[in-house]
C-alpha cells in the first residue's frame, strides 16, 4: 500500500515531462512554421520592391491558421510599405527591412505546478531581417 | 524508496532528454534562418553585374558590389558586428566565416562543374551564377557530451536567359 501511495506521488511529478515534450514540438511546428511563411511573404517582397497590403493580409492569414491561440491584434508586423528598387551599386538604403513578432502563449504546458502565472508563461518570437529589393526602378 | 529513487533518476534522464529537444529544435530553426540568409547572400550578389560588358552580350558580375551586399547583409541577418563576430543576443557565438564564388562569362566556360571545398556539394553550372557558403560555427548545445560540427549552409543564384 506504501509502495502505491509513493508510485502515485511520483508518477504525478514524471507526467510533467511527456505533457512539456509535446508542448515543445508543438511550439517548434508553430515556429518553423513562421519561418516557412514570413520567408514566402519576403521573396513575394522582393520582386514587388515593398510588402503590398496583399502580402501582409496573407502572412495574418496564414499565421492565424496556424497558431491557433492568436488574435490579429498578437501579431505585430513592422515592414517596408513603399518601394525600394534595384539599383546598379549596393545601397542599403534600398533594403527592405522586416520585423514580425508573434507571442508564444504557453511555453510551459504546467506552469500552476510551477506557479506561473499565464503572463510568465509567455514571450514574444521575434524575426527580423533585411532583403534587397528586385524591382526596377 | 525503491520508486523514489527510480523516480528521481528518471527525472534526470527526462530533464536531459528535455534539454537536447529544445536545444535541437532551437538549432534546427537557426539553420534553417542559415539557409535563409545564405539564400539572400547569392541573390543580391547576383543582382549587380558590369552594364557594359552586358550591352556586348556577356553576363559578367560586379563583384565589388556583390562582395559588399553580401557582407552587409550578413551583418544585418544575423546580428553581426564589422569583424563578423555575433552581437550578444543571437543563436551564433563563433565568427562567421564565409566563401563566394562568382562564375560569369568572364572567367567560365559553361557547362562547368562546381564542388564545394567545405560540404563536397557539386552542382553543374549551365549559366553564370553567384553561390555563397556561409559556416557559422558551433551550435549551441547544453549537454556538454554532445560534439556537433559546424553549421554551414549553402546557396547558389543563377541567371537565367530567356530561352526562345
Amino acid at each position: 500500500m506504501k509502495n502505491i501511495i509513493t508510485l502515485s506521488a511520483v508518477i504525478i511529478v514524471l507526467m510533467i515531462f511527456p505533457l512539456q515534450y509535446a508542448m515543445e514540438q508543438h511550439n517548434n511546428h508553430n515556429l518553423s512554421m513562421l519561418q516557412v511563411y514570413v520567408n514566402n511573404a519576403k521573396e513575394k517582397a522582393k520582386i514587388a520592391g515593398y510588402f503590398t497590403p496583399e502580402i501582409i493580409d496573407e502572412l495574418k492569414t496564414n499565421l492565424l491558421n496556424v497558431f491557433d491561440n492568436l488574435n490579429e491584434a498578437d501579431i505585430i508586423i513592422n515592414v517596408t510599405t513603399t518601394p525600394k528598387y534595384r539599383k546598379n551599386v549596393y545601397d542599403e538604403r534600398e533594403l527592405i527591412h522586416y520585423r514580425i513578432e508573434v507571442p508564444i502563449k504557453k511555453v510551459l504546458a504546467t506552469p500552476t505546478f510551477w506557479g506561473l502565472s499565464e503572463a510568465d508563461n509567455q514571450y514574444k518570437y521575434v524575426i527580423e531581417n533585411y532583403t534587397t529589393s528586385e524591382l526596377l526602378p | 524508496m525503491k520508486p523514489l529513487i527510480v523516480g528521481l533518476a528518471l527525472a534526470i534522464l527526462y530533464t536531459s532528454f528535455m534539454i537536447y529537444q529544445q536545444d535541437n529544435n532551437q538549432f534546427i530553426r537557426a539553420l534553417e534562418d542559415l539557409k535563409y540568409v545564405a539564400d539572400e547572400c547569392s541573390d543580391s550578389a547576383s543582382l549587380f553585374y558590369n552594364t557594359s560588358q552586358f550591352g556586348k552580350g556577356k553576363k559578367t558580375f560586379n563583384q565589388i558590389e556583390g562582395k559588399k551586399a553580401i557582407k552587409d547583409i550578413l551583418k544585418k541577418n544575423l546580428n553581426l558586428d564589422d569583424t563578423l563576430t555575433p552581437l550578444p543576443g543571437g543563436y551564433w557565438t563563433e565568427t562567421i566565416e564565409y566563401d563566394v564564388y562568382f562564375f560569369d562569362d568572364s572567367n567560365t566556360t559553361f557547362p562547368y562543374l562546381f564542388t564545394d571545398p567545405k560540404t563536397s556539394y557539386s552542382k553543374t553550372l549551365t549559366e553564370p551564377t553567384v553561390i555563397v557558403t556561409v559556416n557559422a560555427g558551433k551550435p549551441r548545445f547544453r549537454l556538454s557530451f554532445l560534439n556537433p560540427s559546424d553549421a554551414i549552409r549553402s546557396s547558389a543564384y543563377e541567371y537565367e536567359s530567356s530561352k526562345f
